[in-house]
C-alpha cells in the first residue's frame, strides 16, 4: 500500500510539472465536448435540389411549392444553362428533379405521370432522407390532390398517432452530447496513461523500476492511482460543463452513473497503462492508443451511427470497445432514465474489462522483472 | 561546373534522406505502425460505418388480431427499415422494453381496428418511438406514418359494396389515384448505396492526418531530445536539406499507406476507381505534406513527445470533424461551417470522394486542388521558418 502512495506522489509530481500537459489534460476534454456537443448534427436541412419545371402549370408549381414545404430543400445556386447532373458531379445540388411537359394534362386524364429524380448517391446519409421526403411529399400532394376532387372520401384509412418518448422535440445534442462524454472520457486518459507508463521506458529508468522491486503491482497501481483520479475530475468537469452549456439533466435513478464513470474511467486508464508497458517507446505507445483507442471509440461505439448497422463479422469488434457500453449507460442516465433494470450488466463488463487490462499489463511487467 | 555542384547538393541530400529511413526502418514498432493499422482501420470503418437507418427493432401489441392488422404490421415489415418483429401481450411489456432501449419502434393495433375499417370508418393505430436517438427516430417515423399513409386494407365494407358498380369505381380510383405521379429516382455513382464506398476516401485522408502528425513530431522531437541535433548542425548541410531528408521518407512511407489502403478498399469493398489516378496521387501528396508540415510545427512548439502528442489532439479531432469526413459538415451550424473552410482535410475529402467515385477531372476539382496546395506550403513554410529560427 505504501508503495502504491509512493508511487502515486512521484507520478503526481512528474504529472504536475509539465504545466503544458496539465492544462491539456483539462481543456483537451471541454474543447472536444464544445466541438462534438456544437458540432455533430445528423439531420440534414437545406439540401440544395435543382428542379426544372418543364410544365410550368399551376398544378406543378403547387407540386414544387409542395417539395419546398418539406423544409428540407433548398434550391440550388446555379446557372440555368448546367445540366442537373452537371451539377450534382460538381456537388451544386444534391438531387435534380424534372417535371415533364404535360404532367397536368396527364393527371386531368387520369395517366400517370413519371417524374424525373436524379440523387447523389455519394452521400450515403442524404441519399436516404431525399428519397424519403419526395416521396412523402408526393404522398401527400395526391392526397391533397384527390381531397379537392372529392372532399367526402375518407382519404386514410388508418390514423397513425406518433408518440416519441424521452426526447420528444428530437433533440440532437441529447443523443450526441451523452455519447460525447463516453468518447471524451475514454480518449483522453488513456492517452495520459500510455504516454505516463512508457515514459520510464523513453528515459531509460524502466530498468529501476525492475531491478528495485520484486513486485510490479506498486509501479502498476501507482500510475494508475494518479491517472485514475485526474479523469475522475476530467468525469465531472465535462458532465457538469454538458449539464450546463446543453441543458442535460439526469433522468432517473443516478447511481448507475455514479457507479459505473469510475469503472469506466478506471478501464480507460487501465488500457492506456497496458498499452504503454508493451510499448517500446511513447511514440509507439501513443501511436498506439490513438490507433487503438480514438477511431474505434469514436465510430464503433454509437456515438454517431447505430451499433446495429455494423454488419456481422465487424460487429464483433464493437463488443470490445467499452464505450459502447458506457454511451448506452449515459444515455440511459440522462435521457431515458430507465435506470437498474436496463443497465445493470453495463459496470460489470466494465469490472471485466478493467481485470483483464490489470492482469494484462502486470504480466507485461513481470516478464521483464528481474529474477532473484 | 554548375553539373557537378548539383551532384554533390543531390549526394548530400540524398545521404541524409537514407540516414531518416534507416532510422525509420530500424524502429519496427513504428514502421509496422506506419504501415499496417491504418489499412486496417480504413478496412474495419469502411466495413462498419452506415448513416442509413435500418435494422430496426419494431413490437406490436395487436388487439384486433385479424387479417387487416397483420397486414398493417407486414406492410411496415416490408418498408426495410426494420429487422424484426415481435408480438407482446400487453401494453406494460412493450414499454418496458421500449424503456430498456431494446425497441426502436412500438405499434399498438385496438380492438376495434377492424371493426372500424369495415365500417368504412378510419382506425386509429399508436406508435411508440424511442426518441432518445433522434436523427434515426426521425427517418423511422417518416418511413411508419408513410407506410401506414399507403396502407389500403381489403375490407368488408369494399367487399358489400362491390354489387354496386359506382362505388366499385369509386373504390378503385384510390390506388389508382395514389399512382398519379410516379417519381422516378435514380441514385448515381453509387446505386447500391454502398457505405464503405463513401467513408472510405474520407478516412483515408483521416488516417493520413492522424498518423503524419504523430510521426512527424515524433521524429523532429526525439532528434532534439536525445541531443543529436547539434550533431546534425555540425555537418556541412543546412538547415533545409535536414527537414527536407526528414520530410521525404515520412512522405514515402504515407504514400505507401494510401496506395495501400485503395487496393485493399478495391480488394474488399470492390471500391471503383473512376478518376484520374495521377490527381488521386498528387492530392495525396499534398494532404501528406500538410500532415507531417502540421506534426513539424508542433514539434518546434511542444518541448517534449508529451506536450506534443496531446497537443496534436488539439489540431487533430477539429481538423477530422470538420471535415465532413465522418459526420455531416452541412447540417453543421454556420460558424463551424465557415470555420471548415479552413480545414485541409475537407478539400482533400472532396477531392478524393470525387475523383475516386465520381471519376471529376482536373477542370472541376482545381479550385479544392489549389487550395489544398495552398495549404500544404502555408503549413510547411510556417513550420520551416519556426524550425530555423529555432537552429540558430
Amino acid at each position: 500500500m505504501n508503495i502504491i502512495l509512493v508511487q502515486a506522489i512521484k507520478e503526481w509530481q512528474e504529472f504536475q510539472r509539465d504545466r503544458l500537459s496539465l492544462a491539456l489534460a483539462f481543456l483537451l476534454p471541454l474543447f472536444s465536448l464544445l466541438l462534438f456537443g456544437y458540432g455533430i448534427r445528423l439531420e440534414s436541412k437545406n439540401i440544395p435540389i435543382i428542379i426544372k419545371d418543364l410544365d410550368n402549370t399551376s398544378i406543378s408549381r403547387e407540386f414544387v411549392q409542395r417539395l419546398y414545404a418539406t423544409n428540407i430543400f433548398i434550391p440550388a445556386v446555379t446557372a440555368d444553362s448546367t445540366s442537373p447532373q452537371d451539377a450534382i458531379g460538381r456537388g451544386l445540388a444534391k438531387a435534380a428533379l424534372v417535371i415533364p411537359k404535360n404532367f397536368a394534362a396527364q393527371i386531368f386524364r387520369g395517366k400517370t405521370s413519371p417524374v424525373q429524380v436524379m440523387i447523389d448517391g455519394t452521400d450515403i446519409a442524404n441519399t436516404q432522407i431525399v428519397y424519403n421526403t419526395i416521396q412523402a411529399a408526393n404522398l401527400y400532394f395526391l392526397g391533397m390532390l384527390q381531397k379537392q376532387s372529392k372532399p367526402d372520401v375518407t382519404l386514410q384509412m388508418v390514423v397513425p398517432h406518433l408518440r416519441l418518448w424521452f426526447n420528444p422535440g428530437r433533440q440532437e445534442t441529447f443523443f450526441i452530447v451523452p455519447g460525447a462524454f463516453g468518447v471524451i472520457l475514454w480518449m483522453f486518459p488513456a492517452l495520459l496513461a500510455a504516454v505516463a507508463a512508457s515514459r520510464e521506458k523513453e528515459q531509460k529508468t524502466i530498468i529501476r523500476v525492475y531491478a528495485a522491486d520484486p513486485n510490479p503491482v506498486g509501479f502498476l497501481l501507482g500510475k494508475t492511482l494518479v491517472y485514475f483520479t485526474v479523469a475522475k475530475c476530467m468525469a465531472i468537469i465535462v458532465m457538469v460543463a454538458g449539464a450546463l452549456l446543453f441543458g442535460l439533466r439526469l433522468a432517473g435513478d443516478p447511481t448507475p452513473l455514479l457507479v459505473a464513470t469510475p469503472l469506466y474511467v478506471l478501464t480507460a486508464v487501465l488500457f492506456g497503462i497496458f498499452l504503454g508497458t508493451y510499448a517500446s517507446s511513447q511514440t509507439v505507445a501513443v501511436q498506439a492508443t490513438s490507433t487503438i483507442g480514438f477511431f474505434p471509440c469514436l465510430l464503433l461505439s454509437g456515438f454517431v451511427y447505430p451499433i446495429s448497422n455494423i454488419p456481422f463479422p465487424l460487429s464483433l469488434f464493437s463488443v470490445v470497445v467499452p464505450a459502447r457500453y458506457f454511451v448506452e449507460l449515459t444515455r440511459d442516465a440522462f435521457v431515458r432514465g430507465a435506470g437498474w433494470p436496463a443497465v445493470w450488466p453495463i459496470p460489470l463488463i466494465l469490472l471485466g474489462f478493467c481485470c483483464v487490462l490489470l492482469a494484462g499489463s502486470w504480466f507485461g511487467m513481470r516478464r521483464m522483472q528481474v529474477k532473484d | 561546373m554548375n553539373a557537378i555542384f548539383e551532384t554533390i547538393m543531390a549526394s548530400r541530400l540524398l545521404a541524409l534522406i537514407l540516414k531518416e529511413t534507416r532510422e525509420i526502418l530500424r524502429n519496427k514498432y513504428l514502421l509496422f505502425l506506419l504501415l499496417v493499422p491504418p489499412t486496417i482501420q480504413l478496412l474495419i470503418l469502411g466495413g462498419a460505418l452506415d448513416p442509413q437507418v435500418h435494422s430496426l427493432s419494431l413490437a406490436t401489441v395487436d388487439h384486433a388480431q385479424t387479417k387487416q392488422s397483420r397486414d398493417l404490421v407486414a406492410g411496415l415489415m416490408g418498408s426495410g427499415v426494420f429487422l424484426r418483429n415481435t408480438y407482446l401481450s400487453n401494453e406494460q411489456i412493450l414499454s418496458r422494453q421500449l424503456e430498456k432501449g431494446q425497441l426502436n419502434v412500438g405499434l399498438v393495433i385496438p380492438p376495434d381496428f377492424t371493426n372500424d375499417l369495415n365500417r368504412g370508418k378510419s382506425a386509429n393505430v399508436q406508435v411508440l418511438m424511442d426518441g432518445a436517438d433522434a436523427y434515426t427516430a426521425g427517418i423511422a417515423g417518416n418511413y411508419v406514418l408513410r407506410t401506414i399513409h399507403e396502407f389500403q386494407p381489403d375490407t368488408a365494407a369494399q367487399k358489400r359494396s362491390g354489387a354496386n358498380q359506382l362505388q366499385t369505381e369509386a373504390s378503385q380510383s384510390r390506388p389508382h389515384q395514389l399512382t398519379l405521379i410516379a417519381p422516378r429516382i435514380d441514385i448515381l455513382y453509387n446505386p447500391g448505396q454502398i457505405s464503405s464506398w463513401f467513408f472510405v476516401p474520407g478516412i483515408l485522408g483521416a488516417c493520413l492526418t492522424l498518423t503524419g502528425t504523430l510521426v512527424a513530431s515524433a521524429t523532429v522531437l526525439r532528434e532534439r531530445e536525445s541531443g543529436t541535433m547539434e550533431q546534425l548542425l555540425m555537418t556541412p548541410a543546412s538547415a533545409w536539406e535536414i527537414l527536407v531528408a526528414k520530410i521525404i521518407p515520412l512522405l514515402m512511407f504515407l504514400m505507401g499507406d494510401v496506395c495501400l489502403a485503395i487496393v485493399a478498399a478495391q480488394i474488399v469493398f470492390g471500391l471503383p476507381f473512376r478518376g484520374n489516378l495521377a490527381l488521386f496521387l498528387i492530392a495525396s501528396a499534398l494532404y501528406a505534406f500538410v500532415g507531417i508540415g502540421l506534426g513539424m510545427m508542433l514539434g518546434s512548439i511542444c518541448r517534449s513527445q508529451r506536450q506534443a502528442q496531446l497537443a496534436s489532439f488539439f489540431i487533430n479531432i477539429p481538423l477530422i470533424l470538420l471535415s465532413g469526413t465522418v459526420v455531416p459538415l452541412d447540417t453543421m451550424p454556420v460558424i463551424l461551417q465557415t470555420l471548415s473552410l479552413a480545414d485541409p482535410l475537407r478539400y482533400y475529402t472532396l477531392i478524393a470522394r470525387g475523383v475516386i467515385l465520381k471519376g471529376e477531372t482536373l477542370v472541376m476539382l482545381w479550385q479544392q486542388l489549389l487550395l489544398l496546395a495552398l495549404s500544404a506550403v502555408l503549413v510547411i513554410a510556417v513550420s520551416v521558418n519556426r524550425f530555423c529560427k529555432q537552429l540558430v
